[in-house]
């Protein structure tokens, strides 16, 4: 039957064809630079941050014998974890990382949990608005909270102005009250509840009620419903939620510098950047490491128990309805406490932080002391601020604000045209090893909390590298480590787009003798617009409130908004530093009524890292 | 017209086998129908010879030129090969109107405008879809979308047609009318014609060939009138017809006037076919005569269930632990419990050998 009439071209012509005709297929082209890229941007840093553990570095000459600059020694090692020093150095602030992340998580999950099941399964009135409201601090830096408190509960331990809480009551708050891991993990849990909200409430509201009326036709009560059938279902979300406050909770920088230094209270993401502001490199790099193992222990641990589990969150069918238990006398009272929350722990923080930007004379909470000054003056006057302009005069102010815009534009552009040719690149290739690669190195960043994050690209690009030049203080780092950052998040919302397009849509164009180019013009991309926006714009609302990720790698000339926080706050120009809070809230508001224009945007879309 | 052959073809995805060294040929101007259930490779097979897949090794030429050969690392683009394809999901661009739909494959080989305009607007008017140009395909109920995916496959003028499973979205009545226009289009082109279908009926109805699939291979490739009355194995036998055919086993041995075979309960007399050994026999239900009094040589039945369908009824009966399928017409009426005389025609019964499950021919 099989009479092969051709001629058999050379086997090495017919090798090479071979190798030329699977290199030319679009995809693995791609997919090719793309891993390159990937592992040049997050695998490579990784050993290199490593590698500086394992060798003398200059600043260790003082420190101890057998000295030898650039050669392999365990000394950082052995003196961080064994040391006489080991306790101030890692034991004491491994602790207080964990103590304020599970305490931080505990509240998170407890008030998103609540406020998800309250306000999308049951009969509460107002969920609605409700449900906008609570979501707020998740497009809030996360240490705006951390600056309300110090202006509410700030207490003469510090000197300067007296808080809100002793303009109220008279009395000094207490010190536990005032710094330390009590507010550290309020503040947090105050800001990471939403993310908990945003998952647990999309998980809620897709549990078919079928699942539920089908548990009460053969018996059972309420709670049995909710133990045996409702919570199993939205288990994975409640993981999911759990492991994103935790591991944010862990890495976060703000929060405990604001709140823990002030008391010499430290966790390993403030004390790392000591280290490193004292010319530990190493150190800094070691506890950075230990950020990372941290955080790869949780999310391993998280995986082994969802395991197969994960695909109960996708099981919302057509016609989905969905019911509200009705709360009977609980409602009202659940109402004013909802309410009572929002005002208090959503709203009221924000409008602290306003009205402390609108007084002349710090905490002075009279009428009388309300004045555009600290917006508007030019500045000159010694008495306030040492003479520092007012905000809207201010070219430092004009400058960071035009970093933040620019940094955070550019990093969202590229993230969305990265993240659709990943998705490309790993759809396409479903079931190969590269394909496998590429989802595996694009997630690593997830892994890795963004303090150590930037620390990594410190030790990566303080000097130059192959044919790159030193990176170190310009603005293309900050690009570069914001975009490699929000890989893991774009990348699944580039995977997601391209499994909703489809592959046969773009085969059709393919038969139809299309190139890839055209097929990515007039198919693929007019096809996931709306995710690229909506993704274009979650990634301007997390780049804009950046400082843990950036911090490290910022000069005088590349300040963002969030780093002139930082400062004024250092100096004590509170009402500067609570300006330019409003300033980023207003900035980050507004992308988010955008977002809300864009069809088939989704808030919680950039949470889902795994 | 095109002549398309396969030629020892295989196709794995990771470690399962989806397609498994199949050999076929299909004739120029053919409607070659690949039918089995699904998983059983049939769309692998489409989209190689479409050059959406690439073969684990083979050959597949078209018109005598090779455009996939593994030995010689040829691949010849999806685009290259002259070919059309309508997809199951019909895959038309959600943002584009119909008239863009149908224009963009004109457009990509770089027709002028005018033409362009020319040619889509013929086609839709043949199609019966003049005036939908500027609509967008959701607007569309699901024969019209259809009807454009079809549009667009003919309008570059493709000398092989592939067909996905076109009809399986539809419902039943769209899909009889379908079923006449595909098959008359299909005659006044001329075209080579591949269609994917699980539907049995769809196979019978519309291909001059049918291939039948299980598991990667192939089972049988013959005429639809040949697949339905010699099904080549025991899977085909037993995949093809509706209601489903009696598959007994017994034991048969050579006696007077042919073979008898020895069924338990009852057993068959004088098959026109030389068989000894462990068998299956193989019989349609509407092979079956039934008869509501005692006849010669019927075998006693008593009735389990009645399905009336219209036109027919299909009626289970049992005889002890065997169950039969019989197809009866309006004018027999039958009850549950009823005892009844089964006459069975043993030139119409096929044979398979119990071990290797073939045909015992005759």
């Amino acid at each position: 039957m099989a009479t092969v009439t051709l001629r058999r071209p050379s086997p090495l012509r017919v090798q090479l064809r071979r190798l030329w005709h699977v290199l030319a297929r679009p995809h693995v082209a791609l997919s090719l630079i793309l891993g390159l890229v990937l592992i040049y941007l997050v695998i490579v840093p990784l050993l290199r941050i490593a590698w500086v553990t394992v060798t003398w570095q200059a600043e260790d000459a003082r420190l101890a014998r057998g000295f030898e600059e650039g050669a392999l020694t365990l000394f950082h090692w052995q003196r961080t974890f064994f040391g006489s020093v080991s306790r101030e150095l890692v034991y004491a602030p491994l602790v207080n990382t964990l103590v304020t992340s599970v305490g931080a998580t505990a509240l998170a999950l407890f008030l998103g949990c609540g406020l998800a099941w309250l306000l999308t399964r049951t009969d509460l009135p107002g969920r609605r608005l409700m449900g906008n409201l609570v979501t707020i601090p998740y497009i809030l830096p996360s240490w705006t909270i951390s600056l309300a408190w110090i202006t509410c509960f700030k207490n003469p331990r510090l000197g300067g102005a007296i808080g809100f809480f002793q303009f109220l009551t008279g009395a000094a708050p207490p010190n536990w009250l005032a710094y330390g891991p009590v507010p550290i993990i309020i503040a947090l849990g105050l800001h990471y509840y939403a993310f908990a909200y945003l998952l647990m409430s999309g998980a809620l509201a897709s549990v078919d009620v079928y699942l539920e009326e089908s548990g009460e036709i053969l018996g059972a009560n309420r709670w049995q419903i909710l133990r045996r059938i409702t919570i199993p279902l939205v288990l994975p979300a409640l993981l999911s939620a759990f492991i994103l406050t935790f591991s944010r909770s862990m890495g976060t920088f703000g929060t405990p510098l604001f709140l823990g230094r002030p008391v010499g209270y430290y966790t390993l993401s403030t004390s790392l950047y000591s280290f490193l502001r004292q010319g530990f490199r190493a150190d800094a790099f070691i506890l950075g490491l230990v950020l990372i193992a941290l955080s790869a222990i949780t999310i391993y641990m998280n995986q082994r128990l969802i395991g197969t589990r994960k695909s109960f969150v996708t099981i919302a069918g057509r016609g989905l309805r969905v019911r509200g238990t009705p709360l009977r006398g609980w409602k009202y009272p659940l109402l004013v406490i909802v309410v009572l929350f929002i005002v208090v722990c959503v709203l009221g923080p924000i409008v602290l932080l306003v009205w402390q930007s609108l007084q002349l004379n710090d905490n002075d909470y009279s009428l009388g002391n309300l004045s555009l000054y600290w917006w508007t003056t030019t500045g000159g006057n010694r008495l306030y601020a040492e003479g520092e302009r007012g905000l809207l005069r201010n070219p430092l102010v004009w400058n960071a604000a035009r970093n933040s815009l620019a940094l955070a534009g550019i990093t969202a552009a590229v993230v969305a045209v990265v993240g659709l040719l990943l998705g490309y690149a790993i759809v396409k290739g479903r079931g190969t090893w590269l394909s496998k690669l590429l989802e595996q190195v694009a997630f690593l960043p997830y892994l890795i909390p963004s303090i150590a994050f930037g620390a990594v690209y410190l030790a990566m690009f303080a000097r130059p590298l192959g044919p790159f030049p030193a990176l170190y203080g310009t603005f293309s780092l900050l690009v570069l480590v914001c975009v490699a950052k929000n890989l893991p998040f774009s990348s699944r919302a580039g995977v997601s787009s391209m499994l909703q397009v489809g592959k046969e849509l773009e085969e059709a164009a393919m038969m139809h003798g299309a190139s890839w180019f055209t097929r990515f013009r007039r198919v693929i991309i007019p096809l996931t617009s709306s995710g690229l926006v909506s993704g274009f714009l979650l990634t301007f609302i997390s780049t804009i409130r950046e400082l843990s990720l950036i911090v490290l790698l910022v000069s005088p000339s590349t300040f963002v908004l969030p780093n002139l926080v930082f400062r004024y706050n250092e100096q004590g120009f509170t009402q500067l530093a609570d300006g330019i809070v409003v300033v980023l809230v207003v900035m980050s508001l507004a992308a988010q009524w955008l977002i809300g224009r864009v069809k088939g945007a989704d808030l919680a879309r950039g949470l889902r890292g795994n | 017209m095109q002549r398309i052959e396969l030629r020892h073809v295989t196709k794995r995805f990771g470690k399962t086998v989806a397609v498994d060294d199949v050999s076929l040929t299909i004739e120029p101007g053919s409607f070659l129908t690949i039918l089995g259930p699904s998983g059983c490779g049939k769309t692998t097979i489409l989209r190689m010879i479409a050059g959406l897949e690439e073969p684990d090794a083979g050959e597949i030429l078209i018109d005598g030129r090779p455009v996939f050969s593994r030995a010689e690392s040829i691949f010849v683009p999806a685009a290259e090969r002259g070919l059309g394809m309508v997809f199951q999901s019909y895959a038309l661009w959600p943002h584009m109107t119909v008239y863009q739909n149908v224009a963009f494959g004109l457009e990509m080989a770089r027709m002028p405008k005018a033409q362009i305009r020319q040619r889509v607007s013929e086609i839709l008017a043949d199609l019966q879809m003049a005036g939908m140009e500027d609509r967008y395909p959701q607007e569309l109920s699901g024969g019209q979308q259809q009807r454009v995916a079809l549009a667009r496959m003919l309008a570059p003028k493709p000398s092989i047609f592939l067909l996905d499973e076109p009809l399986s979205n539809l419902d039943a009545r769209l899909r009889m009318d379908m079923r006449s226009e595909l098959k008359r289009l299909h005659r006044d082109t001329h075209a080579t014609a591949v269609y994917v279908t699980h539907d049995q009926l769809e196979a019978l109805t519309m291909s001059t060939h049918v291939a039948v699939m299980c598991a990667g291979r192939l089972q049988q490739l013959a005429s639809p009138d040949e697949v339905y009355r010699y099904p080549a194995n025991l899977f085909v036998a037993d995949f093809i017809g509706s209601p489903k055919v009696n598959l007994l086993e017994g034991y048969a041995r050579p006696a007077a006037g042919g073979t008898r075979v020895d069924l338990g309960t009852f057993s068959l007399e004088a098959l026109p076919v030389w068989a000894e050994g462990a068998v299956v026999a193989a019989i349609r239900p509407e092979d079956v005569q039934l008869s509501t009094e005692p006849v010669a040589g019927g075998v006693e039945f008593s009735v389990y269930s009645v399905l009336p369908a219209g036109s027919e009824a299909i009626v289970n009966v049992r005889c002890r632990e065997t169950m039969l399928t019989v197809k009866v017409g309006r004018g027999t009426r039958v009850d549950m419990d009823q005892t009844v005389w089964l006459i069975f025609d043993p030139r119409s019964i096929n044979l398979y050998d119990k071990a290797s499950g073939l045909l015992i021919a005759a």
